[in-house]
């Protein structure tokens, strides 16, 4: 049981994710973040079910298409909005949501889908069964980390990005291309997001829904993280995974969905900087 | 241009500046009065749902225009408001003792939820109003002895005094009374040291704190005025839904009440006032446009023989009426406004009344802004 | 007697000793400047003063009252006014807007008296305006009294700010670079404001300055400061021409 826990606290560590590399870039907080997923799990059951392609390569097409999406909406939408105040901008990826959903409910129609994936077993390990489905999601944030690791610490671009997101200024003076770094990043995080969907879409199934719910918990695993700190929004997510778990387990109904709210409000009034952040203060 | 020759002091305080205004003023006061009296019950009753918007409007606006702190959990407190003020009635209270105790259980509410978010800054603050208003919803879900949880409550026509406010008309005078009651009293505190304190926290709060303010009593005023207000609107709400349930009180409401201050225009009460009609009446203009749109396009094309004209209308037609456009819709209009009008309806108002008033001579500068790249809330 | 004083006053920001053991005081009426190379802890000293920081040793005496634990709101009401190195008004609010904040601290209405605009409000309002209108009419910004700040130019918003601050009616004034940003001759007139204030209202001025020609014409005592100590103290001349203040500008 544990595993679900764990592997449901991993779609939210990569939700969360995707929200930190935002927010450490530009400073923006996408708030369609989560129907960004949802956007990614429809784009593979269309392309697993309508055009009969297999799982990967529906995968790959989800990932990519979302990404380069993601890509288009920095270039297109938010480039518009830098230096607005924050929560405008809060309030305009509320709005892309709002149209996100409303998009996959007049394309796909508002049904709850299923999608099918090739991890149908379970192993049985001590006595204790492992289902491939939640094991596939485990492995799978696995994988997406290391790769991002390997990407953000052992290539040219992923350092600049890396130096872009502690002072724009200087890395644009160092020569880096810092708008392209910034669509890339959107590129990333919105291609996280879709994988993360993808993984998740045969547990909650896929509704133009989906992504809401996923994002506020995915959200407040990113605060419980430090909100802006990767491994801090990863194992935040899985905080955040196993109290849900836990708490729908023991206490009585009501509590599974809104202790994560709970842990983050009590978060937020005691230690506002997270588990793992530093509190930033305006300078004058 | 209209040049106002100040006399007095006493003149800058004013609610209106001088006869213009007040003419002015006084010709829509007439209007709004005598509305009922020209329109169908359907609009009249849809016109009660602008002022009740309107009331949300100036509560939002207090919070997010004045005092730059923006909230994602303002449905909790409506439906605070409105599941207290059934509750209270039911319980066989006096409607105006029953509205009381709703708005002070509201106030008392908004300080609960204002005094840890004192110590919140920007986006961290309207996280732990959406948490906050998460839970709330989950207690009108849970809490059956008091909100009947998914069966529903059914909340009677308000009864003040012995008079049964039980036509829309009557309904309609009700709701604008507390929404000029609400606008009074705001605009007092807007033009006292109180709102002065509330501006000045949104534009600087260190500067306000060195000239005096002391941030987390004016910050807490300011929420608990404004769950107060957004109670009160949530009694009226409670009689006008007449059935109250969870899922009305959601996120996507706190969004509309969001979309609301920012179409309308932050920082202005008139702002609230065309946010609130721009909310409260685009459901039904779809609605409308809906069965229209097909209709006309359709008799367009019988007449004149141009098939794809029909076709294109009942294309329209369909798709305005697939569940979730409305949510879209409002998206697509949030997103535009932000990109295109930030300062939002009553700004757009402002520029068409500068433009005519100084007719030759407009300059677009005046309004721009200065765009900044690198404005960072972080220190470095 | 003097009218502030700071004493071994100190912050470390994460093991970097910002401000390390300064001590000073200021007498009423007079113009004292803190000059030093950037990042020499100037503003850490005003930030601490204004106890927006919390030193992490030293005291803050304010007219014999020790003011160390003092709520950063309350200095307002103590007499301490200050403005900023890159401006913080109220960018939306117009002039007079502005300058009415800097009356919060003689506010005499409570909440209630505002929520109904009782009379009492109403003439609480109408004092207000009137003494603000004072501080216009001394610095002339009569004709921008009713301009949004968004509209005005820097060298205004910058007068704009120090009349904000004189609405305060304080004892001691706190300015952060008042020439930053201006010409020779809106620098000049600054001088004369500074000049003026201390010679009509009997103010004490601290002064965070670069322009050696405004330090010069306006201080009575300069201190330099450099990797948050005092290095040199005494008359503008002397300390500019301290061997020690020169080295640390050249960054020996």
């Amino acid at each position: 049981m544990t595993l679900n826990g764990l592997a449901v606290g991993c779609i939210y560590g990569l939700v969360a994710l995707g929200f930190v590399l935002i927010y450490k870039a530009t400073e923006l907080v996408n708030f369609a973040q989560g129907d960004l997923l949802m956007l990614g799990a429809f784009v593979a059951y269309m392309a697993v079910v309508w055009w009969g392609l297999d799982y990967w390569v529906g995968f790959l097409i989800a990932v990519v298409a979302v990404g380069a999406f993601g890509a288009l909406l920095d270039r297109v939408v938010l480039r518009q909005v830098i230096g607005q105040p924050q929560f405008a901008v809060v309030m305009l990826t509320i709005g892309l949501g709002a149209m996100f959903r409303t998009f996959a409910s007049v394309t796909w129609g508002s049904e709850i889908y299923t999608l099918p994936t090739p991890f149908g077993g379970v192993w049985t390990v001590g006595g204790v069964t492992l289902s491939h489905q939640y094991l596939s999601i485990v492995f799978g944030t696995l994988v997406l980390c290391g790769v991002l690791y390997a990407f953000f610490n052992h290539t040219r671009i992923g350092i600049a990005m890396q130096a872009t997101s502690q002072n724009q200024l200087a890395a644009y003076y160092m020569g880096i291309p810092v708008k392209m770094i910034f669509s890339l990043i959107w590129a990333i995080s919105a291609g996280v997001a879709a994988a993360a969907g993808v993984l998740l879409a045969p547990v909650t199934l896929i509704d133009i829904n989906m992504g809401l719910a996923v994002a506020l918990k995915a959200f407040a695993a990113a605060v419980l993280g430090g909100f802006g700190s990767i491994p801090g929004a990863l194992m935040g997510g899985i905080v955040i995974g196993l109290i849900e778990l836990y708490a729908g387990a023991t206490l009585p109904d009501g509590f599974k969905d809104t202790a994560p709210y709970i842990v983050l409000l009590i978060m937020l009034i005691v230690r506002p900087q997270g588990l793992f952040g530093t509190m930033t203060r305006k300078k004058v | 241009m209209r040049f106002q020759f100040k006399t007095s002091y006493d003149q800058d305080i004013r609610i209106f500046r001088d006869k213009v205004d007040v003419f002015w003023y006084g010709l829509l006061a007439v209007l709004v009065l005598i509305l009922p009296l020209l329109l169908d019950d359907y609009y009249v009753g849809e016109t009660a749902w602008v002022f009740i918007y309107g009331i949300c409007g100036v509560s939002m606006m207090v919070l997010v225009g004045y005092t730059g702190l923006v909230s994602l959990g303002h449905a909790a407190f409506l439906g605070i408001g409105a599941y207290a003020h059934a509750y209270f009635i039911q319980h066989g209270m006096p409607w105006v003792v029953a509205m009381v105790l709703a708005v002070a259980l509201t106030t008392a509410s908004g300080l609960i939820v204002g005094l840890p978010a004192l110590r919140m800054t920007g986006i961290y603050l309207t996280i732990a109003t959406l948490a906050f208003a998460v839970i709330i919803q989950e207690v009108f879900s849970r809490w059956e002895s008091v909100t009947h949880g998914f069966a529903g409550m059914k909340v009677d026509k308000p009864v003040i005094f012995g008079f049964e406010f039980a036509t829309d008309q009557s309904f309609y005078y009700l709701c604008l009374f507390f929404l000029v009651v609400v606008l009074w009293a705001t605009r007092n505190l807007l033009r006292s040291p109180t709102g002065r304190a509330w501006i000045a926290i949104r534009d600087s709060e260190i500067a306000a704190q060195s000239m005096g303010v002391h941030l987390a009593v004016y910050k807490s005023i300011a929420f608990a005025y404004s769950a107060g207000v957004m109670g009160l609107a949530g009694a009226l709400f409670a009689h006008k839904i007449a059935y109250l349930a969870p899922d009305i009180f959601t996120i996507l409401l706190s969004i509309q009440f969001l979309l609301l201050v920012i179409v309308g225009g932050l920082g202005s009460l008139h702002g609230a006032i065309l946010g609130a009609i721009f909310v409260a009446l685009l459901p039904p203009v779809i609605a409308i446009l809906r069965d229209s749109i097909p209709e006309s396009m359709a008799a367009f094309a019988a007449g004149t023989g141009l098939t794809f004209v029909g076709t294109i209308g009942s294309a329209v037609g369909g798709f305005l009426a697939k569940p979730g456009v409305e949510a879209g819709i409002f998206g697509l209009i949030l997103v535009l406004v932000i990109l295109l009008e930030p300062l939002g309806m009553y700004g757009r108002w402002l520029k068409i009344k500068l433009f005519f008033s100084t007719f030759p001579m407009y300059k677009a500068a005046t309004f721009k802004r200065q765009k900044s790249y690198m404005r960072s809330e972080r220190l470095r | 007697m003097s009218l502030f004083s700071a004493d071994n006053l100190s912050i470390n920001f994460g093991g970097i000793k910002a401000v390390d053991g300064v001590t000073f005081d200021v007498a009423k009426g007079e113009v004292f400047t803190i000059i030093g190379p950037n990042g020499a802890g100037k503003t850490t000293i005003f930030n601490l003063m204004s106890r927006i920081y919390e030193p992490s040793g030293g005291k803050l005496v304010f007219d014999g009252r020790d003011i160390t634990n003092v709520a950063p709101h309350r200095i307002a009401a103590l007499g301490i006014a200050r403005t900023f190195q890159n401006l913080e008004l109220f960018d939306s609010s117009t002039v007079l807007e502005n300058l009415l904040l800097g009356r919060h601290v003689h506010r005499r209405t409570n909440l209630v008296e505002n929520f109904l605009f009782l009379p009492k409000a109403r003439r609480a309002e109408i004092e207000d305006r009137r003494a603000a209108e004072e501080v216009i009419d001394l610095f002339g910004l009569a004709p921008h009294a009713e301009t949004p700040i968004g509209s005005l130019s820097y060298g205004l918003r910058k007068i704009v700010e120090l009349a904000r601050a004189l609405c305060i009616r304080p004892r001691l004034l706190m300015l952060d670079e008042p020439s930053s940003g201006l010409g020779a001759e809106e620098t000049e007139t600054m001088a004369r404001w500074i000049g003026d204030l201390r010679r009509r209202m009997g103010l004490a001025v601290v002064m965070i300055e670069h322009d050696m020609s405004l330090v010069n014409a306006v201080s009575d005592r300069v201190v330099a400061l450099n990797q948050g100590r005092i290095i040199a103290e005494g008359s503008a001349a002397a300390v500019q021409n301290d061997p020690e203040v020169i080295r640390a500008y050249l960054g020996g």
